[in-house]
């Protein structure tokens, strides 16, 4: 990675307090899914509802 | 609709403002080692663009990020193109919606992937790759033109034209072949808008509820889309170039009509679901029918010459040929 981005991670995680950088092992869990249907924001909706339950 | 053809690596690039072309980055998604995050953040270092992968402590925090970024949501991941006046906009499968930032912030799961593109960012090798899909474009674009030409030369220097029946039927043909190429795509469970669109007229997901059955295959082996390719093609084929054994084409035809039947009633009591593109097989195969009568070709000869045969095998042929590469294009192989 060069310099300026370095920098620019560093600049980014001072301004977002509490947020913690993935390890390489934990972008690794996070797979692409298979779903062909674009996610609207009516399913955001019932993902939100869901979560609440 | 969704974009199938566009993968989320290529839509990424394009709102990163980062040069690539389409067909080097589908086939670097393809071929990612890992189809995960880590794996995109490989691809992309190689185009020059760094990223990272953030836990966010408070989801509100996202109004902090330098778009465009990828959130993850329970269904998925999306690429958030913008964030203003409470509202947030995103791509999902390459179509760009727009949420209450209310409804985003809850229904996100607090993880981001942020990218960082150098200034020089682009696909490495990108003018090299950029005329070899020019080059690929202009060469389907010389197989359409020269295709059309040799139909057209065909259809004049055969006469085709001046006979209405002979007209309807090169018609009726080329439909078949359309309407056929549709339901091989669906067989193999290849994406196709225009299949879609034409599915959903009489029943949505009906072709798929059909396609999915073992009827859909005769023997267990040949898929009825195979059948319909092989016979519409050398029917159109033969039409064209030796148009003198029209005769034979209508016996065939009146040969394959008693399947219509059987068609029609297996969608309606057995399956209980219409497939679009299987209705209009059967109407063409009956449009056929009533243009070789009405162009008073169907009659039957007291004997059958070896070119009736030979019509006979090379529809064997083409199907069977058909029938061997499908599980080379049949995605669910892949």
């Amino acid at each position: 990675m060069n310099t300026v981005n370095e920098n620019k991670i560093a600049s980014l995680m001072t301004k977002l307090d509490g947020a913690k950088q993935l390890t390489a092992l934990e972008l690794n869990n996070i797979r692409f899914s298979g779903n062909k249907s674009a996610i609207t924001p009516s399913s955001l909706r019932a993902s939100r509802n869901s979560k609440k339950n | 609709m969704a974009n199938s053809d566009q993968t989320i690596l290529e839509d990424f690039l394009t709102v990163l403002n980062v040069k690539h072309t389409k067909t080097y980055t589908d086939n670097k998604f393809r071929t990612m080692a890992f189809p995960t995050l880590f794996g995109m953040k490989k691809a992309l270092e190689e185009y020059g663009v760094d990223s990272v992968g953030l836990k966010l402590n408070n989801n509100s925090q996202i109004e902090s990020l330098p778009v465009p970024f990828i959130a993850q949501t329970p269904d998925g991941l999306v690429i958030v193109t913008r964030i203003a006046d409470d509202k947030v906009s995103y791509l999902s499968q390459s179509v760009s919606e727009i949420a209450p930032l209310p409804d985003f912030l809850s229904a996100m799961t607090g993880t981001v992937f942020v990218a960082f593109p150098s200034e020089s960012a682009e696909e490495p090798e990108y003018a090299s790759h950029r005329f070899s899909d020019w080059a690929n474009k202009a060469k389907n674009w010389v197989l359409g033109v020269a295709v059309i030409l040799l139909f057209a030369f065909a259809f004049i220097s055969q006469g085709l034209f001046s006979h209405p029946s002979t007209i309807f039927l090169t018609v009726c043909g080329l439909a078949g072949v359309y309407i056929s190429r549709l339901l091989v795509l669906k067989s193999a469970h290849i994406n196709s808008q225009h299949a879609d669109a034409v599915c959903s007229v009489v029943e949505e997901g009906g072709c798929d509820d059909i396609l999915n059955t073992s009827a859909s295959k005769f023997f267990g082996i040949f898929g009825w889309s195979e059948v319909g390719l092989a016979y519409f093609s050398v029917s159109l084929l033969c039409l064209l170039i030796f148009p003198q054994y029209i005769g034979y084409l209508a016996i065939y035809n009146l040969l394959c009509l008693p399947f219509s039947f059987w068609s029609v009633w297996y969608q309606k009591f057995k399956a209980k679901a219409w497939c679009t593109l299987c209705l209009c097989v059967q109407a063409l195969l009956w449009l056929s029918f009533i243009g070789y009568a009405l162009g008073g070709w169907l009659k039957l000869p007291s004997s059958l010459s070896i070119e009736f045969f030979v019509i006979g095998l090379t529809y064997v042929t083409v199907m069977l040929a058909i029938n061997s590469i499908m599980p080379l294009i049949d995605r669910n192989n892949k």
